[in-house]
């Protein structure tokens, strides 16, 4: 945690507008300095410019005049013609010298006069090929050697003469008339330097510190300094436009240290083909002195901004501060309970609408205070008639988060035997009786220590010994993380009720035993109608099958009987073949029918029998009937009958009920008598149903055979001697068949007053689909 | 009329040949049903007895390729058979454009009557 650096809005109001206040000063100082700086620094550089440029071009001119005098001087033909006579005959004697040098300082003279008196030429001397000096001004030279010889180039030079300095020209002799040839001697003249301080040592635009000076190619000062007395040929200059003038034949504008070593603002003129440079300099400190006011002038400001503002901000921040003292210590008093201080500020700004609404909220927070107080003494009474009221009716102890018991009731101690001393510091493994599992207490603990409340039965054991069965209630009080604080555990004793329940248990545990072998046998029974049903189907299969391979060679059969009765096809037959052809056909027909039944017998046990629903006419149904019967009724001298109610109308399927109606009489057919047979079909409605029947003057069928006449296979007559033949599969399709469609079927039959078979049918079927397998 | 007759069984082709020529039909007659689809897509039959159950290739796929072919109608199919197939399979297969269903074995009459009906323009 970072301590803040200001513990009080006062001294967050000071650093806050003292830091404005200087920042702003700083900005603009910064920017004034740095306008100030490059404005002095042009201007300086302005003047210095202009300084050394001015006086080195007119020192130049200055050497240059000199030097033009001196040739002058040289080029007059008495002194050519003295030297050359000079150089040819050696030093003239006395008489001749006297009179060349007479000439020679008439001539001297005249020249002083022509240049006039600005220029005194204090010495000349005349020197021939050799260096040896013919002429001079001053006699007592003549015949001495300089080490100088003619040399086509010009000179000036200052030097140091006693105190002063002279300039010294030295410039070529020429042959009269041959300027360009070789020059033949020397003329050395010197004259004062004046002109050339003049020049340099005018302070006009050079301030209090600034000086021109010149400096030669050995880094000599060959002028005076403004500040070295007598520097002139003593004072060595190795500065860096000195450097930069005979290394590089360089001018340069800079701040360096001068020979003095002192910071100054420099300009030179390079001026190396003469041998000297010129220094304009100026101390930077002088340059830059409005600077340095200028910073002692905000110095002076910032201080004297600093002192009013801290002075101002701490007026501020005290009007600040001290409501919120008030604030505060009223905070203070309430947060230790006194809601009698009342803060009184009398402001309309924001601190007195706070102080306003602080004590809005004081009286406020007193009296929900005071509610609170009262709701709490209320549940605190609830709670205790509560824990009261448990105390009396259940066993229950608290442990803490550890388990450790700090607090039991009387009942725990009356069901446990223990006193509530011996209970108080243990945990409830004191009564573990070790009929549950560690993974009972493991899940127990569990549950308990994620906040959840655990509900379970529990079996203790007492003091004594014996055991007792406690429904327990454990429930986790949670402090503020969520995690458990304290458990209190609230048990019902239901020892009672565990013994009854033990002794169901062993009692149940008997008859499941017994229950268990039943359900083997019933398995075994289940296996074995498994297989039956099993070995059923692959019967029903079998049968499918062979019908179907049955009636495939017989349809050429029945087919090859057609065509030959046909006396188109294969030509006519004889009677007798036309017989034999005849009893083919018919048995080929009746085992076919024979196949047929199989098969719907087959359909009806699978439960498959499938019908197709729609509007059926009676009068239709008896029409196909007798086209189907006729003949052979005729053939068989049967009285045949037909007595249907017209206009009788059903929903449902009329092929079965033609194959219903085609079975019955087949069956009457058979049982018939040979001669005056009869049978009648009859339908007509009743009670809401359509009843057909099929009468005859047959045998009749016993009583007691009646009841299995529609069973599968049936006969009544089984004996080998029995004359009708038929699968005994026709009356029981023709049952499932009227059921299915919703009717019933029933014979009412007399002994030897022939039978009757009736079946009715609702006028409407409902189109059922039983929910068989479908066969392919 | 032209006739197609597709079984496996020679005894039945044979006589159903003889009996319908006999009668002035042009009878065709083909002994599996892959041959029997394949003459019924290059011809247009005025009726075709289909045999289903036939090895290989049954008379159910005839009809699945006719139909998946969009071309069951051209020449009307009569099934022609001795399977348990019942009714209600049967409407199935009239649903998809089969004429109608002759159950083996069948009398000459009923085959005669059967033509008959098939050649008559439909009501």
């Amino acid at each position: 945690m970072q301590k803040p650096v200001f513990r009080s809005i006062k001294s967050k109001i000071i650093f806050v507008s003292l830091f404005l206040s200087i920042t702003t000063l700083f900005a603009v100082s910064l920017l004034s300095f740095i306008s100030a700086d490059n404005v002095l620094r042009d201007r300086a550089s302005d003047q210095l410019l202009s300084e050394s440029t001015n006086r080195g071009v007119a020192l130049r001119s200055l050497v240059d005049t000199r030097i033009q005098q001196a040739r002058l001087l040289a080029a007059n033909e008495s002194i050519q013609n003295g030297v050359q006579l000079f150089n040819e005959n050696g030093m003239p004697d006395g008489k001749q010298l006297e009179d060349l040098r007479k000439e020679f300082e008439i001539e001297i003279e005249s020249f002083q006069h022509g240049i006039g008196e600005s220029t005194i030429l204090e010495d000349v001397k005349i020197l021939g090929k050799d260096g040896t000096i013919f002429l001079s001004s001053d006699p007592a030279e003549q015949g001495s050697k300089l080490s100088i010889f003619p040399d086509t180039s010009s000179s000036l030079e200052f030097l140091p003469v006693g105190d002063g300095r002279k300039a010294v020209v030295t410039v070529p002799i020429f042959e009269h008339g041959k300027i360009q040839s070789k020059p033949i001697g020397v003329l050395v003249a010197t004259t004062d330097v004046a002109g050339f301080d003049e020049i340099l040592l005018n302070r006009k635009g050079l301030g209090d510190t600034g000086e021109v000076y010149l400096v030669n190619e050995e880094k000599i000062m060959i002028s005076e300094s403004r500040f070295i007395e007598n520097a002139a040929f003593r004072q060595v200059v190795d500065t860096l436009p000195v450097k930069e003038c005979f290394e590089n034949n360089a001018e340069i504008n800079a701040i360096y240290p001068d020979y003095r070593n002192i910071p100054i603002v420099g300009f030179s003129y390079c001026a190396k083909d003469l041998g000297f440079v010129l220094l304009a300099e100026i101390d930077e400190a002088e340059i830059f002195e409005p600077i340095t006011q200028l910073r002692n002038a905000i110095i002076a400001a910032s201080v004297v901004i600093s002192g009013v503002v801290i002075v101002i901000s701490m007026y501020l921040a005290r009007t600040i501060t001290k409501p919120i003292t008030r604030l505060i210590d009223a905070a203070d008093k309430i947060s230790k309970g006194d809601y009698s201080y009342n803060v009184k500020i009398e402001s309309s700004d924001e601190i007195g609408q706070l102080a306003h609404q602080f004590d809005m909220m004081r009286k406020s927070v007193f009296e929900t205070n005071m509610n609170l107080n009262r709701l709490v003494r209320e549940r605190t009474k609830d709670l205790t008639d509560m824990t009261n009221a448990l105390d009396a009716t259940a066993i229950v102890a608290v442990t803490d988060k550890d388990g450790i018991i700090t607090k039991v009731n009387r009942k725990l101690v009356e069901i446990s035997k223990y006193s509530e001393e011996e209970l108080i510091g243990q945990t409830h493994r004191l009564l573990k009786s070790g009929h549950h599992s560690q993974e009972f207490y493991q899940r127990m603990w569990q549950t308990i220590a994620s906040g959840r409340i655990f509900e379970g039965e529990l079996k203790n054991r007492r003091k004594d010994g014996t055991y007792y069965w406690v429904k327990t209630t454990i429930v986790p009080f949670l402090d503020e993380e969520g995690l458990p604080k304290q458990y209190i555990s609230i048990h019902n004793d239901i020892t009672n009720l565990k013994n009854t329940e033990e002794r169901l248990h062993e009692a149940l545990a008997r008859d499941r035993a017994n229950a268990e072998i039943i359900k083997r046998q019933v398995e075994e029974l289940n296996k074995t109608n498994e297989e039956l049903r099993h070995k059923d189907k692959l019967k029903d299969e079998f049968l499918s099958m062979a019908s179907h391979e049955l009636k495939t060679p017989l349809t050429p059969i029945i087919g090859w009987c057609g065509a030959l009765k046909s006396s188109v096809i294969l030509g006519t037959l004889t009677p007798e073949q036309r017989a034999a052809v005849d009893t083919i056909e018919k048995n080929a027909i009746k085992l076919e029918k024979m196949i047929s039944d199989m098969l719907d017998a087959q359909k009806l046990e699978l439960n498959e029998l499938k019908f197709i629903i729609t509007d059926v006419e009676v009068d239709r149904i008896a029409k196909n009937i007798q086209r189907d019967f006729e003949l052979m009724m005729k053939e068989k001298k049967i009285e045949f009958i037909i007595n249907v109610q017209p206009g009788l109308r059903l929903v449902s399927d009329e092929a079965r009920i033609m194959q219903v109606l085609n079975a019955l009489l087949y069956n009457s057919v058979d049982f018939v008598p040979k001669s005056n047979g009869r049978i009648e079909l009859v339908a007509y409605a009743s009670d809401g149903q359509i009843v057909f029947g099929v009468k005859d003057n047959g045998p009749g069928i016993p009583k007691d055979k009646q009841q299995f006449l529609f069973k599968k296979f049936y006969q009544v007559d089984t004996s080998l001697k029995r004359k009708h033949g038929g699968t005994g599969l026709g009356l029981a399709i023709s049952k499932g068949i009227v059921t299915g469609l919703g009717g019933e079927i029933w014979v009412d039959t007399k002994d030897s007053r022939g039978s009757s078979f009736y079946f009715s049918l609702p006028r409407e079927s409902k189109h059922e689909d039983p929910n068989s397998r479908r066969q392919s | 009329m032209k006739i197609l007759i597709v079984d496996d069984s020679p005894d039945i082709t044979d006589l159903l040949v003889k009996v319908l020529t006999t009668l002035g039909h042009d009878v065709t007659a083909s002994d599996n049903g892959r041959e029997g689809l394949e003459v019924i897509m290059k011809e247009k039959f005025d009726v075709v007895f289909l045999d289903i159950a036939m090895p290989d290739f049954s008379g159910l796929d005839v009809i699945d390729r006719l139909v998946q072919a969009g071309r069951i109608k051209e020449s009307p199919i009569v099934l022609f058979t001795a399977s348990s197939i019942t009714d209600i399979e049967v409407n199935e297969l009239i649903k998809k454009g089969v004429h109608s269903c002759l159950r083996k074995p069948v009398r000459i009459e009923a085959l005669f009557e059967k033509v008959q009906e098939v050649a008559k323009p439909q009501a």
